[in-house]
């Protein structure tokens, strides 16, 4: 899949970010599907392109977020960096390498967040974030990292089909 | 002779056996001996019928039960169209008294341009609070223009494209707006925070508030226009040793349904930050 098929993956992924996921908080977290589906994507070595895809969702949601831009874009290829380095070493258990990938990937993203609107003097406390916003939403990007990797590889399996190093 | 004379006999007795039979049936002598002999025959025929009934159902049964499914499924159909419809009037309904609520408001402030839209959605990171509208540039809204519903202050505009715009709604915890205490002089800056709760800073600890008193937008700042309804003081808390009190301030608009809002169109912001000092480089 190349980078033309992303852009309209990552752009449905961001508008349903916007219009359903943000809608449903846990205390005031949400989950993140885009990481999630980035995340899954990464660690199933079918898309050479997967790093061009973070970058574009990282630009979205710079875009559409209040949030500085270079925020998203560092994080999601952080997250694909960090789920390509799993695969390669955990590559036995994808399962376990997609959580931690989201555990790594979710509270990276943010404490990234925290720590750029705290830079812009925007009064947030630690503790606050913490209680109230980090821990619920990497409870629910955990909640959902199993359904979507499933999902994901499904899908993916339909559509591309695996590259074969010789 | 005897011929004639054994068939007339024979004749004769039969005659007389019919004729007598005839006078005990006409007589009711019969009728034990009829019961008798009918109660096989009615039993073997109502037998038949019973089972031809039976037959009968079944063969013509199956065309039956086709066209009462064909009835019950377009009748099902119908339900679930008119169900459809009765949600869709519903919704109509909602957005109609919507909008005939923000008409209402904007017919109270006859100096304000309005500019109606629906939100389409909400800013992705959980640690801020705004919205994005699906009217921009192109409808002639502008960065800093305030945004209201016919419940009171929602936030201001913070980044317009062309057809839409993102909306730094009060609750936002970089969000401040001047306010004042409806019938009294006290003034003071209202915060957002992290969990949406708004908050009144710098309160002067003389100053007398009391639970239900209704928050209004000051004007001061130029940020926004004076008196839009924010809300009513919920809670006050206050300390000896410090020199503010703060108060704990209830919205009046729900930022959980808010749907359709109202952009103020001829509120032009007042830019202070050349005003503002600048630290001296060392």
């Amino acid at each position: 899949m190349g980078i033309l098929l992303g852009l309209p993956i990552v752009i449905l992924l961001t508008i349903f970010q916007s219009v359903v996921v943000s809608n449903i908080p846990l205390l005031h977290g949400t989950a993140d599907v885009v990481l999630l589906v980035l995340a899954a994507l990464a660690l199933q070595e079918r898309i050479s392109t997967i790093y061009e895809w973070a970058v574009m969702a990282g630009i979205l949601m710079g875009l559409v977020s209040a949030v500085p831009w270079f925020i998203p874009v560092l994080g999601y290829v952080g997250v694909v960096a960090f789920a390509r380095f799993l695969r390669r070493q955990v590559w036995q258990t994808p399962v376990l390498a997609m959580l931690l990938t989201t555990l790594a990937g979710s509270l990276g993203m943010l404490f990234m967040q925290m720590l750029a609107l705290q830079a812009q003097e925007v009064p947030i406390s630690i503790v606050e974030s913490l209680n109230l916003v980090i821990l619920p939403a990497v409870f629910l990007n955990l909640v959902l990292a199993l359904p979507i990797y499933a999902l994901t590889v499904d899908v993916s399996r339909s559509v591309v089909s695996e590259e074969v190093e010789i | 002779m005897t011929g004639f004379l054994e068939r007339f006999w024979r004749t004769g007795v039969i005659f007389l056996i019919v004729a007598g039979l005839l006078f005990l049936a006409l007589g009711g002598y019969l009728n034990p001996m009829v019961r008798l002999a009918s109660a096989p025959w009615i039993a073997t025929q109502r037998w038949l019928m019973t089972r031809y009934l039976a037959f009968y159902e079944l063969v013509s049964s199956p065309q039956e039960m086709a066209a009462l499914r064909q009835q019950v499924a377009l009748l099902e159909e119908e339900n679930a169209r008119l169900r459809s419809q009765v949600i869709e009037l519903q919704q109509e309904l909602r957005k109609a008294q919507t909008t005939s609520a923000l008409l209402d408001f904007a017919r109270s402030r006859p100096g304000d341009r309005f500019v109606g839209a629906s939100v389409i959605g909400r800013d992705p990171s959980p640690f801020l609070q705004y919205i994005f509208i699906d009217k921009g540039s192109d409808d002639g809204l502008r960065r800093g223009m305030p945004v209201v519903t016919a419940e009171g202050l929602v936030g201001r505009i913070d980044a317009v494209i062309a057809n839409g715009a993102r909306v730094q709604l009060i609750t936002d915890p970089g969000a401040a707006v001047n306010v004042k205490i409806a019938n009294s002089e006290v003034e003071a800056i209202l915060s957002g925070s992290l969990t949406g709760e708004l908050t009144l800073e710098m309160l002067p600890q003389e100053a007398s508030l009391k639970v239900g008193d209704v928050v209004l937008t000051s004007g001061l700042g130029g940020n926004y226009p004076e008196n839009i309804l924010v809300g009513q003081v919920a809670a006050l808390r206050q300390q000896e040793t410090t020199l503010f009190q703060t108060a704990l301030i209830q919205p009046a608009v729900d930022f959980r349904t808010i749907r359709i809002v109202l952009v103020i169109t001829n509120f032009a912001p007042v830019d202070l930050s050349p005003l503002q000092p600048v630290s001296p480089v060392p």
